[in-house]
């Protein structure tokens, strides 16, 4: 029982951690006007979220290769719905 | 002794590499059947080499006679950085357009054109003057979607005269 509360606690911060990198690359890559730590991990990556474009998505998909060797293609539009979903099929790959 | 005939059998005989079954090198005629760009801005003089959808190799000749270079700068002629970058892109549409269709997606519609989305880590080497022919090259880097990165260089006298990568998009014509 405590293992398994211990797992799930690593689990967690495993993905907070994920999910930090990823803001910070976004960020980085796409010249966002914004703080990493303002991008929360549940907000829309296009639409009215954080507004990003194709020429974004682009950016993306070569900074995910970059960064973390995972490749993310453009049917996968799951993925591209927020840095916790992009986290995920980084999870996913490794 | 070979005689002309010899010869010219002997021509006909080696492998022409074909491109979307055009025989290359692609000239003037044949890129204007390819690119929508005409006049003063149908930069692209020769496309020597392609793997499609991957690279290709080309070059554009700099005329002294060029009208462009009147006024860039009088007295001084200087080839500007954008129509090198312009160019390239131009370069890049053909990667395009040579580009098999995708597993499961439509072929790149002949009513669709490739415009610039983003320029990035462009420099500029040396300057290019008239007389100078630029030797172009680009390689597709990324593909997602509509839209497409290219590392772009552009060589003089095996001199790189300027590098970066470019974003092209497809768009409907209409």
């Amino acid at each position: 029982m405590t293992a398994t509360a211990d797992d799930m606690r690593k689990k967690a911060r495993a993905q907070q951690e994920l999910c930090a990198e990823l803001k910070r690359m976004l960020v980085d890559r796409l010249e966002l006007p914004v703080e990493p730590g303002w991008i929360t991990d549940d907000q829309p990556l296009f639409g009215r979220g954080l507004e990003l474009d194709s020429v974004d998505a682009l950016e993306i998909v070569v900074g995910l290769e970059a960064t973390f060797g995972a490749s993310v293609t453009d049917d996968d539009r799951e993925a591209f719905g927020s840095v916790a979903k992009l986290a995920e099929r980084i999870r996913d790959q490794s | 002794m070979t005689s002309p005939d010899r010869r010219l059998a002997v021509r006909a005989l080696r492998t022409v590499k074909t491109v979307n079954g055009v025989p290359l090198p692609l000239r003037g005629d044949v890129l204007d059947q390819i690119l929508p760009h005409r006049g003063s801005f149908a930069l692209l003089d020769r496309v020597d080499d392609v793997e499609p959808g991957k690279w290709a190799k080309g070059r554009r000749l700099i005329a002294r006679t060029d009208p462009v270079l009147a006024d860039h700068f009088p007295g001084r002629p200087i080839i500007p950085g954008v129509l090198l970058i312009e160019t390239l892109g131009q370069l890049s549409g053909i990667v395009l357009w040579s580009s098999p269709p995708a597993e499961g997606k439509e072929p790149i519609s002949a009513a669709s054109f490739g415009v610039l989305a983003g320029i990035k880590r462009f420099r500029f080497h040396r300057l290019v003057v008239p007389g100078d022919v630029v030797e172009l090259h680009t390689a597709c880097t990324a593909r997602v979607g509509t839209i497409s990165e290219f590392d772009v260089t552009a060589h003089v006298d095996r001199e790189l005269a300027a590098s970066g990568s470019l974003q092209i998009g497809f768009r409907a014509s209409k």
